[in-house]
């Protein structure tokens, strides 16, 4: 494999980390504290859901103007950004159901045994709720693959590079390259991410 | 552990009242008393306050009227997360923990309540062993690889390991199948006998409320209707709700959870002899006795220590000198503890009107006759229920 694929990789791995990783920081205990109260989650759930309707070309000609203002309109930063917002909903979305789908038959029997809520959150509700927190985690990993590539258009570098260029000086090689070694990575990272979920699981017991 | 509760109340319902957000009132001016040591068992038709009211105990239900005393103290000064861990709480849908092995789940409370390490271990493997499922065995399974009577057991497993005062039931045994049903009651009865915990049980099966209740209070639209023994509520119902909930008229119910000792059984004038006696002896004793013999007559015949060594058939009698040990079966008996139902069941399968009362070392309690049971009908149509429950 040459250097600078190489290179591109890794770039699209660290932009997509970062972006996910930040967003899983911030979506689940968002999740967590609305998963009580349904209007903020609902409100919180369609502000995502029209976000995730802008197309990420659009997403990033609208951040361009603004960002530009502290000097940082292209690059990494709008494209974190981006898949940061992308991110949102699947983890959040998935959060939330995964919460309000735990047995209600297991909560009242937690608190009936003298559970504090924090204690009911951590002990029971959150590792039952865990296999759909974790799916929210995975498609927007995923999904943020895929519109990383796009952010190569931005100056944010990765495997997006290659197709873009592929494109502007009609090369298939390069295309392809670009394309295949895409859908590599997302199908390679659904696939770690769902082992480190499967082992997790066995731990607390979920899975047998 | 049946009759008249003298002792202290554990559990003091004054006045409660319920009212939801909505407007809904659940519970009305509820005045109740819980004695230690007693089941009490709240039964009613759904939605008529019930499981608000045993929610209402440990508070996961909070009272908008009157106030509930635990052990003397009003339950609303008290922390309500130490309260539940005083309170074994155990409910229809069992809510075992999925992600927790069976030891873990009964572990939830004495770890709650801080217990040290090794007191936990032991703890759990005293629960699991009292409701029959050895840690050996049961303790590292999942819930999921456990029946439904398996796994209400180990709903009641936990429910005792933080050594409640209290026990609150819920419909516990109301999702499984009639026999598991029928087994699992009886080992909560024994339980209770054993650990003699204050328990409140809630239910809608009537059958289940006579059979496990000291005193069962019946409710309806939130309001408490009536409150009493089993048989108090069958021969004295305050209203036609009442009578039409319990089935004041229905016989074969009574016999159910009216034990044998409680009919009770005759103790004099028994037909009893000697292993020594003869066959002439024994018709004349059988005479005096005055007892209906139906087809056969018989007599029972006990060694010199007093222990039943069967009985003898007198019809098919060879000489009036020939010792009856001569004639000598098995005879069909019953133990004081067991239910009328049984007794009857018993009598049935044998062929036999007359059942001999034996206790566990095979000593002769009485004898229970079916004309003792019409009496019991008797009594209970005239509205004196059984004679020996004031």
């Amino acid at each position: 494999m040459s250097q600078p694929l190489w290179n591109a990789i890794v770039r699209h791995l660290v932009l997509v980390g970062v972006a996910v990783s930040l967003a899983a920081l911030f979506a689940v205990p968002l999740g967590i504290a609305c998963s009580g109260r349904p209007r903020l989650a609902a409100g919180l759930l369609y502000v995502n859901g029209l976000i995730m309707t802008i197309p990420s070309v659009a997403l990033y000609g609208l951040m361009m103007p603004v960002l530009a203002l502290a000097g940082r309109g292209i690059g990494a930063i709008p494209a974190v950004i981006a898949l940061f917002l992308y991110s949102q909903l699947p983890m959040l979305r998935n959060t939330i159901v995964g919460l309000r789908n735990v047995d209600p038959a297991v909560v009242d029997a937690a608190r009936g045994m003298g559970m504090n809520p924090l204690r009911l959150l951590f002990a029971v509700r959150l590792p039952l709720a865990f296999p759909l927190i974790m799916a929210g985690i995975r498609s927007s990993a995923v999904m943020g693959v895929g519109v990383a590539a796009i952010a190569a258009y931005i100056g944010a570098g990765g495997l997006g590079t290659y197709i873009m260029l592929g494109i502007s000086n009609s090369n298939r090689e390069l295309i392809l390259t670009g394309a295949v070694s895409t859908t590599l990575m997302a199908l390679a990272l659904d696939l770690c991410l769902g082992a480190a979920q499967k082992r997790l699981e066995r731990r607390v017991g979920m899975a047998p | 552990m049946t009759g008249v509760f003298s002792g202290e109340p554990h559990i003091v319902l004054e006045n409660v009242g319920k009212t939801f957000e909505n407007g809904a009132a659940a519970v009305r001016g509820l005045s109740l008393k819980v004695y230690r040591g007693e089941t009490l068992v709240l039964i009613g038709p759904s939605g008529c306050g019930k499981t608000t009211t045993l929610r209402l105990v440990n508070r996961l239900v909070e009272p908008t009227e009157g106030r509930i005393l635990f052990d003397g103290e009003n339950t609303l000064d008290m922390n309500p997360d130490r309260l539940r861990q005083r309170m074994g709480y155990v409910i229809q849908g069992i809510g075992l923990f999925p992600h927790m092995s069976v030891e873990d789940n009964v572990a939830v409370v004495p770890r709650l309540k801080k217990m040290p390490r090794q007191a936990v271990k032991e703890t759990v493997a005293r629960c699991l062993d009292l409701v029959g499922l050895p840690i050996q065995a049961w303790g590292k399974r999942w819930p999921r690889e456990l029946s439904g009577g398996q796994r209400q057991r180990v709903g009641v497993a936990r429910a005792l390991a933080g050594d409640p005062e209290v026990i609150l039931m819920d419909e516990p045994f109301g999702a499984v199948d009639p026999l598991t049903r029928e087994v699992l009651q009886d080992e909560l009865l024994a339980l209770r006998e054993r650990l003699g915990k204050t328990i409140v049980f809630v239910t809608h099966d009537i059958h289940e409320a006579m059979k496990m209740g000291d005193r069962v209070a019946v409710m309806k639209g939130g309001e408490l209707v009536q409150v009493g023994e089993p048989l108090a509520l069958l021969s004295r119902p305050a209203d036609n709700f009442v009578a039409d909930f319990v089935g004041a008229d229905n016989h074969l119910a009574m016999f159910s959870f009216v034990k044998v000792k409680d009919v009770p059984p005759r103790t004099e004038n028994l037909p009893v002899v000697g292993e020594r006696a003869t066959f002439g002896e024994a018709l004349d004793l059988v005479e005096r006795t005055g007892i209906q013999y139906g087809r056969r007559r018989s007599v029972y015949v006990v060694d010199a220590s007093g222990r039943v060594l069967g009985y003898a058939d007198l019809e098919g009698i060879r000489g009036k000198a020939d010792p009856v040990r001569a004639a000598l079966k098995p005879a069909p008996s019953v133990a004081p503890e067991s239910s009328v139902h049984d007794a009857l069941l018993r009598m049935v399968e044998n062929g036999v009107i007359n059942l001999l009362v034996l206790d566990e070392n095979r000593r002769m309690k009485g004898l229970l006759t079916f004309g003792d049971l019409n009496r019991l009908i008797e009594n209970q149509r005239r509205g004196e229920g059984c004679t020996s429950i004031p």
